[in-house]
């Protein structure tokens, strides 16, 4: 019994170590990296806003909206894995731009389906404008 | 009277193909981030690219030499492979953006899964080559790539204010908020040169010249086609920046989709502008992708001496055919991994303009050669423009990758 416990233990030191390894291993996020992904989540956010405008003001096409916003979403997913490192010390401002894009591809998803609102559309600005904030803050003097 | 209309067809397909995805991006994007600021790029390049696309057919015209066959005579056996091997990397990667493009025009027409519409684009791409003649690709993908007009439409509607806009015409270094923002104006510049002036233009104009049967009788038809047809495929990219600057700017969107572009023509002309937009994109994206397919099996056959043209039976060209399928079926393998045409189109055209000195050198010492060209050789404007783009080329193709490199692909 005493040697099962052992060999346990050396197993979830070894566990423990390759987790602490493997996560010291991936590369933070850097300043400039944070600000590109964040630069893209703001021009996603303020061209789903203009494609929201449009539809509601019946510019388009039912299928190109929901094409648009469906190419959008699978942008802003990538946008979104982009920002999966850790941020370091730039931590709550790399979840601060998480959140924004899945807020952002929450509103996506809805519009794939053909939802569409006056009230969308100002959150997707609001959302940019998030966005553009958390970029500036980035930049360097 | 049937001159008359060739040189009017000519024209209307140089300016309805002047565009493609990279271009449509990197111009849009200028206008954004510069405004005005960079109009001079675009008046610039369209010069350049009329002096080298004139000189290729000219050459072609007088001495019946392509472009790779000169390239393989006046830089050797080595720097030729080398420049073969390079051009048509860059014409694949431009290729499989293009394929891409056309795609994502047919799921913003009609819906549908992106991956099966890859492969419906590329069988059109395939079809348009194997069933249209030359002339007839040229004036389907050209003229109806006329369709982008409604840009123009566009920016005259969003009434920019004009003096700006010439102002724009002179190169110049404009105001910006931090130090790093003058390198990603350098590499805008860098990238809308090289986007009007890409490679293939040249290598497929020559080729076509060569197709058509031309001789040195059609050199001011030539003369006419470049200068008119190109000028006014301008026009068409000008406006592209001026929409960028006037409707993209105030909402702070780069556009990374050509979906987003096309918000521009729907939001004067509502859903016949943006299908006008949709179509012009369509051809413009497709007219693209032929060009590429074809200028690399050109490439490809020119330099290592098979039989070539479009303009035989496919039987009587069995590799110049090969080829070219080969080349739609390795694009579309690329595009189907799901990379965003966007992403490829501008590494590209980065790229494209590091090899635009090795094309247009051999081009360049061709058309100035009196023994080869006679009465025909680079005059008094040719020459000096010849010499000054080829400079201005080869001091683009250094900066490029360290500008590609130092703004994070042009976003600071």
């Amino acid at each position: 019994m005493l040697k099962t416990g052992l060999v346990q233990g050396r197993a979830s030191i070894l566990l423990f170590a390759l987790i602490v390894l493997t996560g010291c291993g991936q590369q933070k996020l850097s300043k400039d990296d944070l600000r590109i992904s964040t630069g893209d989540i703001r021009t996603f956010a303020a061209a789903t806003s203009l494609l929201a405008e449009e539809q509601i003001a019946g510019k388009l096409t039912n299928t190109f909206f929901a094409s648009q916003a469906e190419i959008l979403e699978d942008r802003v997913h990538t946008a979104k894995l982009d920002l999966d490192s850790p941020g370091g010390d730039l931590e709550y401002k790399r979840t601060e731009a998480v959140e924004i894009a899945s807020h952002l591809e929450e509103k996506l998803s809805q519009m794939v389906s053909g939802e569409v609102s006056l009230e969308k559309e100002l959150y997707l600005s609001s959302l940019a404008n998030e966005a553009k904030s958390l970029e500036d803050s980035l930049k360097d003097e | 009277m049937k001159k008359i209309l060739e040189v009017f067809l000519g024209i209307l397909t140089a300016m309805g193909g002047f565009v493609e995805i990279g271009e449509l991006v990197f111009t849009v994007n200028a206008g954004v981030k510069f405004g005005f600021r960079l109009m001079w790029v675009v008046a610039l390049g369209t010069l350049g690219i009329m002096v080298y696309g004139e000189m290729s057919a000219r050459i072609a015209a007088v001495t019946k030499k392509p472009v790779f066959v000169l390239i393989r005579e006046r830089l050797g056996f080595e720097a030729g492979l080398f420049t073969l091997i390079a051009a048509n990397v860059v014409n694949l990667l431009t290729c499989a953006a293009e394929i891409g493009g056309v795609a994502l025009i047919l799921k913003l027409l009609f819906g549908g899964n992106y991956f099966l519409l890859i492969l419906i684009s590329a069988l059109i791409i395939f079809c348009s080559i194997w069933f249209l003649k030359l002339d007839w690709i040229e004036r389907v993908y050209g003229l109806l790539g006329l369709m982008m007009i409604v840009f123009i439409a566009a920016a005259i509607y969003h009434q920019p204010d004009w003096n700006q806009v010439a102002a724009g015409l002179v190169p110049g270094v404009p105001d910006v908020e931090r130090t790093s923002d003058y390198y990603v104006y350098a590499y805008f510049a860098v990238a809308m040169l090289s986007s009007i002036m890409l490679p293939y233009e040249t290598y497929f104009y020559a080729s076509g010249a060569l197709e058509d049967k031309w001789t040195a009788k059609d050199i001011p038809m030539n003369r006419i086609i470049v200068v008119i047809g190109f000028g006014l495929g301008a026009l068409l990219a000008a406006a592209l920046l001026i929409v960028g600057a006037q409707v993209f700017m105030a909402h702070e969107i780069e556009v990374q989709t050509p979906g987003t572009a096309a918000l521009a023509a729907s939001s004067i002309l509502g859903t016949t502008g943006l299908l006008l937009a949709l179509g012009g994109m369509f051809f413009a994206f497709g007219g693209a992708a032929i060009e590429t397919t074809l200028s690399g099996a050109y490439n490809l056959a020119q330099f290592v001496g098979w039989p070539w043209g479009k303009q035989k039976e496919p039987g009587k060209v069995p590799r110049f055919t090969a080829s070219w399928v080969v080349i739609i079926i390795l694009a579309t393998m690329i595009i189907i991994t799901g990379i965003d045409p966007v992403e490829i189109v501008e590494y590209s055209i980065v790229f494209a303009v590091v090899i635009l000195p090795l094309t247009f050198f051999p081009i360049l010492m061709a058309g100035n050669d009196r023994k080869e060209m006679g009465d025909h050789a680079n005059g008094f404007i040719a020459r000096p423009l010849g010499w000054f783009f080829f400079i201005l080329i080869t001091i683009a193709a250094l900066a490029a990758i360290p500008l590609l490199v130092i703004t994070h692909g042009g976003k600071g």
